[in-house]
């Protein structure tokens, strides 16, 4: 059996008094799988990604990698669980592409060398090498994804949680960062509502709704469950018609 | 969207340019120390002004563009030495502060004119400037481009469905509710930068 790297159990959060978010949210990750989150729109999925980080703290127990999430072991979970965002431009602060991926090494306290060695294999990783001197304005938004993951790898985590990877990208875009996540050998949770991308990447999915894991399983079961799909606001993708 | 307001003119090939930007900061604050300090001797700081003339010449930065930065700050060089005349020979003083101000001012315009911004930044880290001023500078280049982006989508979603017929008062209120949702907006990506900060081990200051 493989290593437990993500532990959550009764999580439960709201954002104001009185409308839950999160309702008793039970999961566990396992080290090196790919895991899927899809759901309507505000069914609450980036609420839980930003919680794996402790970026929000609701009530419950969060595992990550055997430490408790505290205030105490926030450092070490930042480092080891890498959060990409939704929008680019949120997660790209810094002038310089180069700048931007060295940012999470000066922050692990890494020396110059150490910094540079990590910011190169990161722009390699996700082939963006001949943009580091760029201005993050000035990228595709393709490029713009690719530097922000490159921003978290850089950090060398050891879970890689996505939100929305490839909203907006034009196909080829698409084909290319699915082809460049499909090579990463870490831990992945991707939230999305590319469900064809689930089918290829994912080795398990869950299914969220106002708040709650209302399915979860291998991605070829429950994303050919219609009546299940069709409840929850999602369809069965073309390929498994 | 095209942006033309910072590092127009920056890449261009001039002797300017090609200066190491650790110089170029330390000669430019030492001309700005030694304008500012110098005696109020009409023909001294008029030769300040021929040689930051000068220096404008050799920046090849267009005298059009600097004329224009120039005047934005116009309003407050005349205000400060407009001052000066309140006083016995006021009107000397203030010429002299008159052209010690927009020498000052030209030589700050070359400066960032001739240097890309975040080159500019680097040198002033390597001058010993604390890392969360540059760091704020740094976001400040970083998202005015964005936000002009967004005005302009803003206004453009409000020209499409605008009534051409519509006064002066409406439009001015109109134009206060686009400033107002871009405010918003910028304080949520604000909290949401901070976010992914954060998530980067971001802990009140950039490690070295």
């Amino acid at each position: 059996m493989a290593k437990k790297v993500i532990e959550i159990k009764n999580l439960n959060f709201s954002y104001s008094q009185g409308v839950e978010t999160l309702t008793d949210i039970n999961l566990e990750v396992y080290e090196a799988e790919t895991l899927g989150i899809i759901g309507p729109n505000g069914a609450g999925k980036s609420t839980l990604l930003l919680h794996l980080d402790g970026l929000l703290n609701g009530a419950g127990n969060i595992k990550i990698c055997d430490r408790p999430l505290s205030k105490e072991n926030l450092t070490f979970i930042r480092q080891k669980v890498g959060l990409v965002f939704q929008d680019p431009e949120d997660q790209l602060f810094m002038p310089t592409v180069y700048e931007d991926v060295a940012f999470g090494p000066k922050n692990q306290g890494l020396g110059k060398q150490a910094t540079e060695e990590r910011v190169r294999s990161a722009l390699e990783d996700v082939e963006l090498t001949q943009k580091k001197d760029c201005l993050s304005h000035h990228l595709s938004l393709g490029e713009k994804k690719r530097a922000a993951i490159a921003a978290v790898l850089s950090m060398a985590p050891e879970i890689l949680v996505l939100d929305e990877p490839n909203s907006n990208l034009d196909p080829r875009t698409r084909r290319h960062l699915i082809e460049l996540l499909s090579g990463f050998g870490v831990t992945k949770i991707i939230a999305t509502h590319d469900l064809e991308m689930v089918l290829e990447l994912c080795n398990r999915v869950i299914i969220l709704d106002q708040g709650r894991i209302v399915g979860q399983g291998r991605p070829k079961e429950i994303l050919s469950d219609k009546s299940l799909l069709e409840s929850h606001g999602l369809e069965v993708p073309l390929s498994l018609t | 969207m095209k942006h033309g307001f910072i590092d127009t003119y920056a890449h261009l090939n001039s002797p300017l340019h090609r200066l190491p930007v650790k110089v170029k900061l330390i000669l430019t604050f030492a001309f700005l120390l030694l304008i500012a300090l110098s005696p109020r001797q009409l023909w001294l700081v008029s030769l300040y002004a021929g040689t930051v003339f000068l220096l404008a010449c050799i920046s090849r930065v267009p005298f059009k563009f600097i004329l224009t930065r120039i005047i934005e700050a116009l309003p407050a060089i005349l205000f400060l030495s407009g001052l000066s005349l309140f006083q016995k020979n006021g009107c000397a003083v203030f010429l002299v502060y008159l052209v010690k101000a927009l020498a000052a001012v030209t030589l700050m315009i070359i400066l960032t004119s001739s240097t890309p911004f975040s080159e500019l930044l680097n040198g002033l880290r390597l001058m010993g400037m604390p890392s969360l001023i540059i760091l704020l500078l740094s976001f400040m280049y970083r998202y005015v481009f964005l936000l002009e982006d967004e005005f302009l989508r803003t206004k453009r979603a409000y020209q499409l469905r605008a009534n051409p017929r519509i006064n002066k008062f409406t439009q001015v209120r109109v134009l206060s509710n686009i400033v107002g949702v871009l405010f918003i907006r910028t304080y949520e990506r604000a909290e949401r930068v901070y976010l992914a900060m954060c998530a980067r081990g971001f802990n009140g200051e950039e490690g070295n």
